[in-house]
Order: C-alpha cells, then sequence, then structure tokens
C-alpha cells in the first residue's frame, strides 16, 4: 500500500510520522512518500518562533481545543527525554496582555501555572491593565523539522523534492502504479490543489533579534486590530523573534520595510532594552488561515483511477499548537481506510 | 571641612553599590574605591546573583525585609529600561521545589518577588522526587555585566577606582577621612572579624541557552540559574572551606544533580567551573566604629557578611551604609567646628 504524504511543514512530516508508527506493523506493505517543492527550513513552520498557544477563543470549535491539549500533553511527555534538546522542545514562561479585563482561554487548564498577572507585574507594561501568566512549551521547527525528517528516513520513508500539480498526478495518471492514500498538507498553497475559498494566507513578518537577556515570552492583544496584529516578543534557543503582522489575503512573501518599522516600534516600546538587540535576520511567511482546519477524507475520482485523500490543512498561526491532535486524527481517518480496504482490522479486546 | 575623602574597600556587589550611594548622597564626598581584585575576579563574579534572599540568624526579619525591597524595587526600575541589558538586570521566572513540605510555608519575602504562589499538582509532575513548591518571578542580576555598569556609573560620578591591597584599615588614615569595610570575606583578615567565615560555593557555568525558567531545591544546595549568556548550576555550601580551587568530583555532583531536576542539561555545553567563599555571618555586620590612635581618629564604616545573601540586599545595605557615612560626616563636621572655638 503506497501512500503519498504532501508538504514537508510540520503538518506533513508529523501525520507521516504518526501514521507510520501506528500502523506499519499492521500492513506490511506499507510504504509512505513524501513529497514537497519545500523542505525545512524554507518551509511555514520553520519561519514560526514556536511557540505551544492557541488563539484567545475556539469559537465553540472544541475539536480543535481537544487536538491543541493532545498536542501540549504529547510533547510534555518528551520534555524529560533525551530527545527533547534534538527536537527543540523546551518550557518557557510569559506574558498575554491585554487592555482590558476577557475571559479566561480555552487552554487555561493546558498549561502550566495559568494565573491572571498581579498588579505589581502590570507595571512591567505601561499601557496594559490585564493579563495572564503561564508556562507553556516551545517547539522550534528548525530543529524539530530534522529530528522527524530523521525519525522517518530511520523507518524508511522516501523523500522527493517535487511540486505536486494535482491529485491526479500522484494517484495513477501519470505513475505506472499510483498511491492508495493522498495526505494533502500542503498549507497555505491547498486552493492550488482544489479550490478552497475558506483558506487565505495570513501574512506575517518577524525580526530576529540577539537578546539573551529576555526569558519570557511577551504577548499583547488588541482585541479591534485581530491575532497577531499587536507586538510579540518570543524567546529562541537562538533568537528572539519579535512580531505582530497579521494581513489576511496578502500572498507576498517579501519582507515588507513599512511592516519592519511597525514590528521594531512597538517591540522597543513594549521592552525598551530592545533598542540595543543586534538584529540578525527578518523572515515573512502565510499563515494557513481558515475558519476551522480542514481534517477530512474525500474520495477523489478522475478517469479509471481514485484514490483516498485525507485533508489536513489550515491550521493558521497555530500549527505547532495542534500539530500532533491533527496527526492522531489524520491516522484514525487513515485506519478507517485500512479497515474498508480490508486491509487491517481494529484492534480486538483482550479475552 | 572641603570635599571629605572617603575610601571604599573592596569593589564587589557591595562595595561597589556601596560607593555609588555615597557618591548619590553626599555629591561633596570626593569618593575612591580600593580594592586588590575587580570583576571578573570578585567572589560576586562568581555568584549567580539571583535576588531570593538568604535568612540572617542575627538580623531582625523587618530589616531583611526592608533590605530587599528596596533591592528588588531598584533593580526592578533598570530592568524595565533601555540599561536592562548593558546592566545585566532581567526578570526569570522559575520554581522552587522542595522533597519535604517547609516549616515555613510563606518565606518573608514572597510578597516582594512577583507572582508568588504554591506550584500546582501538574506543575509538580515534572519533579518526581519533590512533593511541595512555589513558583514565583524574580530579578537576576548577570556579572560581570552588573559590576561593570556600576563601575561604569561610578566613573561618571567621579569615583576614582584603583587596585590595591589593603592591609591594614589604619593605612588609610593619613589620606581619607572616613573608611567604608565593604572587603567580604577579606574582612575576616583585615580586621580580624573572628565571626566571619567562608561558605565555599563550587559551581558550574554551562551553555545551554534552552533552559529558561530557573530551579532551585529548598534545600539550598541545588540549583540552575539562568542568565545572559550561561546558565548557573549549583552547587555547595562547605563551613570553614578557604579553597579556591575547583574539585573536579564535586562538578561531577553538581552536574549530576542538576541533571536529574532538568534532564535537557545533560546536552549543556561548554562547561566552566568556579569557586567562591561566602562572606558567612551570624548577622550583616553594617555598623560605625571609630579607629583611633595616638590621638588620631579614624571613621569606620563596616559593611560586609551578607553571605549567601549579598547581591539580594545589596542595594538596601549599601544606602544603609551610606547613611552611616552621612552621620561620621556630620560627627567630623561638628568635630571640626567646636575645633574652631
Amino acid at each position: 500500500m503506497r501512500v503519498a504524504i504532501i508538504g514537508a511543514g510540520v503538518i506533513g512530516l508529523s501525520t507521516a510520522l504518526c501514521i507510520h508508527e501506528q500502523y506499519h506493523g499492521l500492513v506490511p506493505s506499507l510504504e509512505l512518500e513524501v513529497y514537497a517543492d519545500r523542505y525545512t527550513p524554507h518551509t511555514t513552520s520553520d519561519g514560526a518562533a514556536g511557540l505551544w498557544q492557541p488563539y484567545l477563543s475556539d469559537h465553540g470549535n472544541l475539536q480543535e481545543t481537544l487536538w491543541n491539549k493532545e498536542t501540549f500533553d504529547y510533547l510534555l511527555g518528551h520534555l524529560g527525554s533525551p530527545a527533547a534538546k534534538e527536537m527543540g522542545l523546551f518550557l518557557i514562561s510569559g506574558y498575554n496582555l491585554f487592555t482590558q479585563p476577557v475571559p479566561d482561554p480555552s487552554w487555561k487548564n493546558i498549561v502550566l501555572g495559568f494565573r491572571n498577572l498581579t498588579p505589581k507585574e502590570l507595571e512591567l507594561f505601561p499601557g496594559y491593565s490585564y493579563g495572564w501568566f503561564n508556562t507553556a512549551l516551545m517547539l522550534e521547527c528548525r530543529s524539530y523539522l530534522p529530528w522527524l525528517t530523521n525519525r522517518l528516513t530511520q523507518r524508511g520513508v522516501k523523500f522527493f523534492h517535487k511540486k505536486v500539480e494535482s491529485f491526479q498526478e500522484v494517484s495513477g495518471d501519470i505513475f505506472a502504479q499510483g498511491v492508495d492514500v493522498v495526505i494533502n498538507c500542503t498549507g497555505v498553497r491547498a486552493g492550488e490543489l482544489q479550490p478552497d475559498p475558506e483558506l487565505q494566507p495570513g501574512r506575517g513578518q518577524v525580526i530576529k533579534v540577539l537578546a539573551p537577556w529576555v526569558k519570557h515570552f511577551i504577548i499583547t492583544h488588541d482585541i479591534e486590530s485581530g491575532i497577531y496584529n499587536s507586538p510579540y516578543v518570543i524567546p529562541g534557543s537562538e533568537f528572539t523573534v519579535l512580531g505582530g503582522i497579521y494581513q489576511h489575503g496578502n500572498w507576498n512573501e517579501e519582507n515588507s520595510a513599512q511592516d519592519h518599522k511597525t514590528i521594531w516600534e512597538n517591540c522597543c516600546r513594549l521592552l525598551p532594552a530592545l533598542q540595543k538587540a543586534k538584529i540578525v535576520g527578518e523572515w515573512s511567511g502565510l499563515r494557513p488561515a481558515r475558519p476551522w482546519v480542514r481534517l477530512e477524507r474525500e474520495t477523489v475520482r478522475h478517469g479509471h483511477f481514485q484514490a483516498e485523500v485525507i485533508h489536513n490543512y489550515g491550521h493558521g498561526g497555530f500549527g505547532i499548537t495542534i500539530h500532533w491532535g491533527c496527526a492522531m486524527a489524520a491516522a484514525r481517518l487513515f485506519g478507517s481506510i485500512l479497515q474498508e480496504k480490508k486491509l487491517a482490522s481494529p484492534p480486538q479486546p483482550r479475552l | 571641612m572641603a570635599a571629605p575623602k572617603v575610601a571604599v574597600v573592596g569593589a564587589g556587589v557591595i562595595g561597589l553599590s556601596t560607593a555609588l550611594c555615597i557618591a548619590e548622597t553626599c555629591p561633596s564626598c570626593s569618593v575612591t574605591v580600593l580594592s586588590d581584585q575587580f570583576s571578573p575576579n570578585t567572589t560576586s563574579d562568581v555568584a549567580a546573583g539571583m535576588l531570593i534572599p538568604h535568612t540572617y540568624p542575627g538580623t531582625p526579619i523587618h530589616v531583611q525585609k526592608q533590605w530587599f525591597t528596596e533591592t528588588f524595587a531598584y533593580l526592578f526600575a533598570i530592568s524595565n529600561s533601555a540599561e536592562a541589558s548593558e546592566a545585566g538586570i532581567h526578570l526569570v521566572s522559575g520554581w522552587q521545589v522542595f522533597k519535604t513540605t517547609p516549616k515555613e510555608e510563606l518565606p518573608f519575602w514572597s510578597d516582594v518577588v512577583l507572582g508568588f504562589r504554591p506550584m500546582s499538582e501538574a506543575e509538580l509532575q515534572k519533579f518526581p522526587q519533590h512533593r511541595f513548591g512555589q513558583a514565583f518571578t524574580t530579578l537576576k542580576c548577570d556579572c560581570p555585566p552588573y559590576l561593570l555598569w556600576l563601575e561604569k556609573r561610578l566613573k561618571a560620578s567621579g569615583v576614582q577606582m584603583y587596585t590595591r591591597k589593603v592591609a591594614d584599615l589604619w593605612d588609610l588614615h593619613s589620606e581619607y577621612n572616613i573608611v567604608v569595610n565593604c572587603a567580604g570575606i577579606g574582612a575576616h583578615q583585615l580586621v580580624g572579624d573572628e565571626k566571619l567565615f567562608p561558605v565555599r560555593g563550587q559551581v558550574l557555568k554551562v551553555h545551554a541557552p534552552w533552559v529558561k525558567n530557573f530551579i532551585r531545591d529548598g534545600d539550598g544546595l541545588t540549583y540552575i540559574y539562568p542568565g545572559i549568556r550561561r546558565v548557573t548550576l549549583g552547587g555547595t555550601r562547605e563551613k570553614e572551606s578557604w579553597s579556591l580551587s575547583p574539585d573536579p568530583s564535586t562538578t561531577k555532583d553538581i552536574f549530576d544533580r542538576c541533571c536529574s531536576l532538568e534532564p535537557s542539561l545533560r546536552g549543556a555545553q561548554d562547561i566552566k567551573v568556579k569557586v567562591g567563599l561566602r562572606p558567612s555571618r551570624w548577622c550583616v555586620r553594617l555598623q560605625r566604629e571609630v579607629l583611633s590612635q595616638g590621638g588620631v581618629k579614624l571613621p569606620v564604616v563596616h559593611n560586609y557578611g551578607h553571605g549567601a545573601g549579598g547581591f539580594s540586599v545589596h542595594r538596601g545595605t549599601a544606602k544603609e551604609a551610606a547613611h552611616l557615612v552621612g552621620e561620621c560626616l556630620a560627627a567630623l563636621q561638628g568635630s571640626s567646628s567646636r575645633a574652631k572655638l
């Protein structure tokens, strides 16, 4: 059974690993192949700071909150393992700041030590009158994606540097023997494989600086301007990320001087000591924004061929945050495909 | 008295901050710092510089709390300013964990640090050998940056600094009107204080930039303090040991203890070992004394014996020492005007 995963960002690679871990023992003929035109360090995931934090509100989307929790718990479990450093995984504490009181987020009991800020803490952040403190996780993709790639390579998964133009292409029109299942993890460019008006780019830009005295993440929120359009500072293991840009519908992947100015001025106002920080890089990327994540099966037919497609895209600015829960859900969908093809039965209860 | 001359002996955190306070409160004074060691070779340079107080058995708690509160407020303002990175002052959050629940669940400083609260069950799961813990946010003074920043402020205030080993405070009586003794562990020999004793501390300074939170065992022996460039791993508390040589088996022991609190430290790089002698005393000696020989008097202000808590109270004790210098000055000016009658 051949399975093609299209996309090699955090979603594609983790979904591939999850499927292989769960099913290679059950399906001896299982062959996984990853197809992507961009690999680490050139994926959208690589540009993200890597902070685990969902949006402020899940808009009633309990499913996504559960996937976020699954991801957090999975990563937390790996913290003490020798792999943590190689994965780019570590604990980090920090602040979310608001100009007015807000309801507690859906993730308050997922993270560690969630509490409101005290008046003295708020003195650190003039202009903000309310906030949260909690301990969360960082998962730096420039380490995590190579780690996933190594695990996959050890398992015999093959990688192809290729832009897939259509589902048909992989599922049999061109190949002598097509794949049986396609996992669509194409992120912001999923619309090129199948039109999806719900999917829009949420353009972001970040400045990378050296500011090793910053030990906390600081995320400000401006309810009016929307998520990520207010300054944030996220310290990583090698550099600190300054951001605060979210432009819906903007496909431009070039850095903008205006956005640089916005980020720099706003972050320096937030943390005056940043004025002395050395700038070491700048990056723009397109968050694959969607009202909710598209995680579902579809049977794609054309001519004599048909293929089962599992869509797993549209994770906006919370891909790292939700990735493992989605990978597990995609693996469950894969399991149902196997059942239908009678290639594997569900685990039998022990008598 | 024209431009009273004040000598401050010692250039660790106590000496430099005391000299700065004197320069601030007595602009007419000419202040000079004399020390055989300057940063990076002082005891202060070995310390992590965490603002977590050490309790002195012989000093009233309300006084210690006043010192800590003043020091915390002073550094808090710097950490919030554009000078923070140069001064080496930054906020750090973390956990103090206990294997057995402490007698005192609320230390005297719990309302001075930020966000102090007991750890949740979920947080404690990260520390399977510990049953109780406290989470809070405090400040860290990285050295050498903080000491170098103090030296810069001193120079800007016109304070001179000289490398000089002072063997006897009396040696300074002809050049200075007042002497301030911030010699730390050096006071044992300098003024023959038998109540002052070293508590030897060995630490490792390692490269582990993914460690963003501090972890401290409530027994004070094992701690992980992330600084700007290095993480300080500790430590030891060896009373009456005067050895400044790193001990290799101690290094391994410290490393193992810290790795059991934070397993990812196994990947730490570039391990540097340092030793410092905490200038320990039942209480901080913060008092005036008048030395006299053959009718000549030399007012002295002592400010030493801060043990494991120097950084935590440095600004508070420096201000009190500066106040005592003011009293010495008033006494000198009083007696000189009496002499004119």
